[in-house]
């Protein structure tokens, strides 16, 4: 027994109902700690503190309290979050959970990984599509070829006036930022410009080949051109001129 | 605060004598409030039936109040709802666990509603109950205190009834008592003791009782 046993014996009665005052507390916390005889005493009077609260007498509440606490329980069940839900389940249930959580990732990236091939065999069609149209006009007795012209960049446009397909080689196109994109144009007569779709760079190399698809026959336009628009294209040239060329 | 009590291990086996005799429905509660922690209601509300009365009549005793004693009862069993996971069966009964809740949710009540500034000065001997003596239930092992509290000295009772059931502080019990901070402390140091030594004694006729029964000597 310590010198302060006897001080320490005194306040535990007060330690034991809560009226303690906080400094006091940690000192007879770090009395106990030491002290075998002081936690006996402890445990007896923290006996007593339990007994007392055992002592009312007991009345039922009225049976609209319980009605009451179980809407409640419900409110509180639908309000609680899904993790607060998972954390209450056994380990079991949490790892079947963890298993069906596993296998939707796996399917989420599966599905992006399909959406990506798709995409890949997309474009290789429009390359083979390209090529095709390319071997056709090549072959086209009617087929004339005009020489597109820019600042170190350059290509050939193979067409034939009487149809409405016509394909670019284009060499030196430069990769442009993510917030810009090249542009296509067939220039009409009175010098109205219809976008002729976008052209995307070959990071890969510089050498790119795209047809250009008009609703009508070549014949009815004078001349082509490619401008830098903003990302998605524009109605109406906006952007420099890249290429262009006069049939 | 709560006293420390996980310093309380070593010592008497006061405790682990009385609670063998309980050990049957502590751990048919404790099953129960594992049902509880997985979302189960029927066993909600097996708990609830088994324990509102004792709950609500420690709320009552308190509060004084039917309406705020409704909904700290309410309060008590939707911690039991929510937090069901957090009990411990080596902490003691569930019911001590769920007065303990009680008594902490009426104190802040009081508070909330600054009612501790009219404190009862009156001892009323209506709210006691005096504990069946069946040794099959938990409340047997609390009669000797039920006597020994209603034996103590008016002024130490009530010393101790205010801090307790009232969570009022050592000076505000001599604020309300009219005397000295240094009797309010002599008072409940003298009836602690007394319903401590009560206890004690209780525990040892236990242990007696059971060695006889054991036909040990």
């Amino acid at each position: 027994m310590s010198d302060h046993s006897k001080e320490i014996e005194a306040l535990l009665p007060e330690y034991v109902l809560g009226t303690i005052p906080a400094e006091q507390r940690a000192f007879i916390e770090e009395h106990l700690e030491s002290c075998d005889n002081c936690r006996i005493i402890l445990e007896e009077l923290l006996e007593v503190e339990q007994g007392l609260l055992h002592l009312a007498q007991p009345v039922e509440p009225p049976a609209y309290a319980k009605a009451r606490l179980m809407a409640a329980i419900a409110a509180e069940s639908e309000s609680t979050q899904w993790v607060d839900r998972l954390l209450r389940l056994p380990f079991a249930r949490i790892g079947a959970i963890a298993i069906v959580l596993l296998l939707i990732v796996t399917n989420v990236v599966l599905l992006n990984q399909t959406i990506t091939l798709q995409d890949q065999i997309e474009s290789l069609s429009r390359k083979q599509e390209t090529n095709q149209t390319a071997l056709a006009l090549a072959s086209n007795p009617n087929s004339q070829v005009a020489e597109l012209q820019g600042d170190q960049v350059g290509g050939t446009f193979v067409y034939d006036p009487g149809v409405s397909v016509a394909v670019v080689f284009v060499w030196g196109l430069e990769a442009l930022p993510s917030n810009q994109v090249y542009q296509s144009w067939l220039i009409s007569p009175d010098g109205a410009r219809t976008s002729a779709g976008l052209v995307e760079a070959n990071p890969a190399s510089n050498f790119v080949t795209f047809t250009v698809e008009s609703s009508r026959p070549l014949s009815d336009f004078v001349g082509f051109g490619v401008t830098v628009e903003p990302a998605g294209g524009s109605p109406a040239p906006t952007g420099a001129k890249v290429l262009g060329v006069d049939f | 605060m709560e006293p420390l009590r996980a310093v309380a291990t070593v010592g008497l086996s006061i405790n682990g004598i009385i609670s063998s005799q309980f050990q049957k429905p502590m751990t048919d509660d404790y099953k129960l409030v594992q049902r509880i922690a997985e979302g189960d209601r029927k066993a909600f509300l097996s708990l609830y039936d088994r324990y509102a009365a004792k709950v609500h009549g420690l709320s009552l005793r308190m509060l004084r109040d039917p309406h705020s004693a409704e909904e700290v009862t309410q309060d008590a069993f939707m911690r039991l709802w929510t937090r069901a996971e957090t009990y411990r069966a080596n902490q003691g009964s569930l019911l001590g666990w769920l007065l303990t809740i009680t008594r902490r949710l009426a104190i802040d009540r009081m508070r909330q509603e600054s009612r501790r500034i009219q404190p009862s000065l009156s001892i009323d001997e209506d709210w006691l109950k005096i504990p069946d003596p069946g040794s099959e239930t938990e409340e047997s092992r609390w009669r000797s205190l039920f006597f020994a509290l209603r034996d103590l000295p008016i002024q130490q009772r009530l010393t101790i009834e205010l801090a307790y059931y009232q969570g009022l502080s050592q000076t505000q019990i001599a604020e309300a008592m009219g005397v000295p901070l240094g009797t309010v402390k002599t008072r409940t140091r003298l009836g602690m003791e007394k319903l401590r030594q009560a206890m004690r004694e209780n525990a040892y006729q236990s242990d007696r009782s059971e060695i006889g029964e054991r036909g040990v000597g």
